[in-house]
């Protein structure tokens, strides 16, 4: 077997930090093992609304649910930074440990602590550039890197549990100076979080000094995502007619028109995948009643709902069956009680409840009853 | 326990491993690069340089502000690294003044400076213990 260098021999013994123990890494461990099972569990929960397989149905209700289960997919994710870090440095003289690898388990142990600090930097990291918009950083898609990569992270962290398990079982107590320790990691993780959350904790905006957005902040009080401009639509005239088709027929209503409808408001949330959520108060036509014109509010069939912008990921999304007849479920024509901004979707938009901020079509042209 | 660990781990890392080569617009290099380039810069410049700092700290920074010292630093560093993003402002869009709508480097120095203030009221408190 070839020795290391004498340097870095040497150089793992300087790492002399009595703070470090089995312990405080499996403690360390444990917080990012939940933390992380926190941000898997949401964010699959996300990318199943967006792209629901066959057997997925969500609800319309609770109203709030995806609103607290993305924001604190952000939030945990944001406060996992000084833990992650904080574990490497609990463990990091094993970094240089000879010879590498004693056996075929110990190899494969090793790769998957390599695949799970590797995995878990990609996701955090990523996770901060896309909410910060920085794409330019990424080499790649962001959705279905961060979303592939957060299998990675979740086997790789399976089997390093597989591996750890009896050291877990076997650490004795916490004491005083690893406790310490793990306050620290608690108070900057704190700390990130004050300063961030209230893009979706109301209460805490004014504390929130580093929040990506305010919800009190963008045209007509709210938060925008994309713009009229940036979607390329121009801005609508008298010519607009919104086009409901279903199997009792079509119908093409003006602004005129749809403002004669019986007009309901709901208070609703927009909630956006990335973490942030304002809520208002919205007016305008039922979506069922407008299923009732032709023919479709009592049967059990899915709409889509097409934008006016002319490309893009988001131009379309389909209402559910059960939810696309929810009463809270509406065409909104006024927010705030005026009329729509541009920005929030002139002369319509979808707002309907538990949905993700990007499936509240905005620019509505078209509500199309599917065929199954 | 530990074998179904172990299984359930590997075929839940195969999955992910098929996806994340074959997904739809999938960059394997590129990602791989990525994920690479964050593992080493972590392991071999953030957490060594955390070290050096808690090293340098240890010999330089007296008694009574020593642990202050350390959880304000801890603290400063973290939240930087979150900050980062938006003090650099890249994903900025000139017509939506609603994403990114705060001065985030007054904002970060703001939260450093309350950091740094409770760490000089931490090590008075310290100092006044001691006499």
């Amino acid at each position: 077997m070839v020795r290391p260098p004498d340097a870095l021999t040497a150089l793992s013994r300087r790492f002399t930090s009595p703070l470090r123990s089995p312990r405080l890494t499996a403690h360390l461990g444990l917080w990012l093992a939940a933390a992380f099972t926190v941000c898997f569990a949401t964010g699959l929960l996300s990318h199943a609304i967006q792209h629901p397989p066959g057997w997925f149905h969500w609800p319309a209700r609770p109203v709030q649910l995806y609103r607290i289960t993305q924001g604190l997919h952000i939030a945990t994710g944001l406060a996992c930074f000084p833990l992650l870090t904080a574990k490497v440095w609990s463990v990091f003289p094993k970094l240089f440990a000879w010879p590498p690898a004693r056996s075929v388990p110990h190899a494969l142990e090793r790769g998957a602590v390599a695949l799970l600090s590797g995995a878990a930097l990609f996701e955090l990291v990523t996770g901060l550039l896309n909410i910060a918009y920085w794409y330019s950083l990424m080499p790649f898609g962001f959705v279905g890197a961060h979303y592939w990569t957060a299998w990675l992270l979740i086997g790789a962290m399976l089997m390093h549990l597989a591996a750890k398990l009896p050291v877990i079982q076997a650490a004795p107590p916490a004491d005083r100076s690893r406790r310490n320790v793990l306050a620290l990691v608690g108070a900057a993780a704190g700390v990130i979080t004050v300063a961030t959350v209230g893009q979706t904790v109301r209460p805490l905006r004014r504390l929130s000094v580093l929040a990506p957005r305010l919800p009190d902040v963008g045209p007509q009080g709210l938060p925008v995502n994309k713009t009229a401009a940036a979607a390329g639509v121009a801005t609508v005239d008298a010519s607009y007619r919104l086009q409901v088709s279903g199997p009792g027929g079509r119908h093409a209503f003006s602004l005129a028109d749809l403002e004669a409808l019986p007009q309901h408001t709901a208070t609703l949330p927009i909630a956006c995948v990335e973490g942030w959520s304002a809520t208002a108060e919205w007016t305008g036509v039922r979506v069922v009643d407008l299923l009732r014109l032709v023919g479709a509010a009592d049967l059990d069939l899915p709409v889509a709902v097409e934008s006016l912008q002319p490309a893009g990921a988001y131009r379309t999304s389909t209402l559910e069956a059960g939810p696309a007849r929810d009463p809270l479920t509406l065409l909104a024509l006024r927010v705030g009680g005026a009329p729509l901004h541009p920005d929030h979707g002139y002369p319509c938009r979808l707002i309907a409840p538990n949905r993700p901020g990007v499936l509240q079509t905005k620019w509505v042209g078209a509500l199309t009853v599917l065929s199954a | 326990m530990r074998p179904a660990l172990l299984v359930a781990g590997l075929a839940v890392t195969g999955y992910g491993a098929y996806g994340w080569l074959t997904h739809d617009g999938a960059q394997p290099l590129g990602q791989l690069v990525f994920l690479a380039v964050l593992l080493v810069t972590h392991d071999f410049v953030v957490v060594p340089a955390v070290i050096l700092a808690g090293a340098a700290l240890a010999r330089w920074v007296p008694g009574p502000a020593r642990t202050p010292v350390r959880a304000a630093l801890v603290v400063s560093a973290a939240v930087s690294v979150v900050a980062l993003p938006f003090i650099v402002g890249a994903g900025r869009i000139a017509d939506n003044p609603s994403a990114f709508p705060q001065h985030y480097g007054r904002g970060l120095a703001l939260v450093l400076a309350v950091v740094w203030t409770a760490a000089a009221a931490w090590t008075a408190v310290n100092l006044r213990r001691r006499r």
